[in-house]
């Protein structure tokens, strides 16, 4: 199902999405579907309790904290990212990142995270790019910072104006999956 | 007369008066009284045939309402499936004319060409790219040139069996050797994405006029010498003042591409 989401979506990147700009920048599908996922699914680890980070050692703490990110979410970013670079010449290594950090801000509890979609697809879009943008900067792209910030913006905000379309129906997967986990537990 | 008789004929006479009388205001009131059933059977009657008239008109609108209805459905059926069949012959014929221009340009050319198909763009916003659906197996080969009849479109940057891509003339990391036709001045244009493409370093005083045509200087084995690259769209100084800069419009649009040829590159001398 993952795989076959993840090829559908590359395909309508590809073909469709990639086609329809605002002043020649497009929303990107994949990156959205990445936060989206991180968001919905988050960490099988729950975060520490403050009782919890009060009791225990700044490493522990850190070390917790970490591994609070999307393990699926980073594995997503990398399968989309593995796609990417058959097309570009580097490998978005934003992508993965981005999976993993979209699981510290997960909603999975929220009735009203439809509300809070929005905002987090727009922040994590432009912090993406900015690890792209970096990237690509090190790579020694020319004109990227020139672009940065039209190319970061714009595409934050078609991001987030897609995400509700993207969470509502991966939010509905996520909750008919684990009542058929609690079914079958019965 | 015996008494009987006469109280006999007493009564006759009256029941003799009482129908005459009976009979005068029969006439008198039966009349009248017919006129107005008269009066009031008509106007029954013609609220009656009234009522079905309208009965019978409604039931004919709604009827015609209804076939109207009907028609004007299937005539937006139609009139849909003509103006889809429209936009289908449009895109046709576009692709006719460019194939049709493709093949020209195929023609004139002196080096082998491999016409390709633009499947996908690419899928990031930082990179000015597209997807061929040519690749080694139709002796597409790295580096081989991208254009159309109207001017260069790119480079090919990653080749596999089936597929290519392509770095557009508009991406910044795309450089081309130039030529302004006119004054025969050499350069070299770089992409700026949707902006217009530069030209740097052209020196201070060159004669270089608006709408001056840029071909391709076509010396390296790559690109045809002398394809149309774009016109010169502003002269400015650069930054630093020490020499011009200036704006070339593409004489390809980059972002509408459908069918190019492929220029594997010649062997060099």
């Amino acid at each position: 199902m993952t795989a076959l989401i993840i090829a559908l979506a590359w395909v309508l990147q590809l073909a469709v999405v990639s086609r329809l700009f605002v002043t020649g920048v497009g929303c990107s599908l994949p990156l959205t579907i990445i936060i989206v996922w991180g968001i919905t699914f988050g960490s099988p680890i729950s975060k520490p309790s403050i009782d919890e980070l009060r009791l225990t050692t700044i490493k522990t703490a850190m070390l917790r904290q970490a591994l609070t990110g999307s393990i699926s979410g980073a594995l997503l970013g990398a399968a989309f990212a593995a796609l990417y670079s058959s097309v570009l010449q580097h490998y978005p290594i934003a992508y993965p990142l981005i999976g993993w950090i979209a699981g510290y801000f997960c909603l999975r509890n929220f009735n009203k995270a439809i509300v809070l979609v929005i905002p987090l697809v727009l922040i994590l879009t432009f912090l993406g790019e900015a690890i792209n943008a970096l990237q690509l900067y090190v790579l020694g792209r020319p004109l990227v910072f020139d672009n940065f910030v039209e190319i970061a913006l714009t595409e934050a905000i078609l991001n987030a104006l897609i995400a509700p379309f993207v969470f509502l129906p991966m939010r509905g997967w996520y909750e008919f999956s684990r009542y058929r986990q609690v079914m079958e537990a019965r | 007369m015996p008494l009987g008789n006469e109280r006999r004929l007493g009564d006759q006479s009256e029941s003799i008066a009482e129908a005459i009388f009976l009979i005068i205001i029969i006439i008198m009131v039966g009349g009248p009284a017919a006129g107005f059933l008269l009066t009031a059977a008509t106007t029954v009657s013609g609220m009656i045939t009234k009522g079905a008239y309208q009965v019978e008109s409604t039931k004919n609108l709604a009827n015609e309402v209804l076939v109207s209805s009907q028609r004007i459905r299937e005539l937006e059926r139609k009139l849909a499936s003509a103006e889809l069949e429209l936009t289908t012959l449009r895109c046709q014929s576009r692709d006719s004319n460019s194939l049709r221009a493709l093949l020209g340009l195929k023609e004139k050319l002196p080096r082998k060409t491999i016409a390709a198909e633009v499947i996908a763009r690419n899928p990031d916003n930082w990179f000015e790219q597209v997807v061929l659906d040519k690749g080694t197996a139709d002796g597409v080969t790295l580096g081989s040139a991208v254009i159309t009849r109207d001017g260069i479109v790119g480079q090919i940057v990653k080749v596999d069996k089936d597929a290519s891509v392509v770095r557009l003339i508009t991406d910044p990391e795309q450089k081309l050797g130039v030529l302004i036709k006119r004054i025969g001045l050499p350069g070299i244009i770089s992409g700026n994405g949707q902006q217009l493409a530069v030209m740097n370093y052209i020196p201070v005083g060159t004669n270089v006029d608006l709408n001056d045509k840029i071909v391709c200087f076509g010396k390296g084995g790559v690109f045809p010498e002398n394809h149309p690259v774009g016109t010169v769209a502003a002269i400015r100084r650069d930054s630093d003042g020490a020499s011009m800069a200036i704006d070339v419009k593409l004489s390809e649009n980059c972002y509408d591409l459908n069918q190019v040829l492929v220029l594997p590159p010649t062997a060099q001398k």
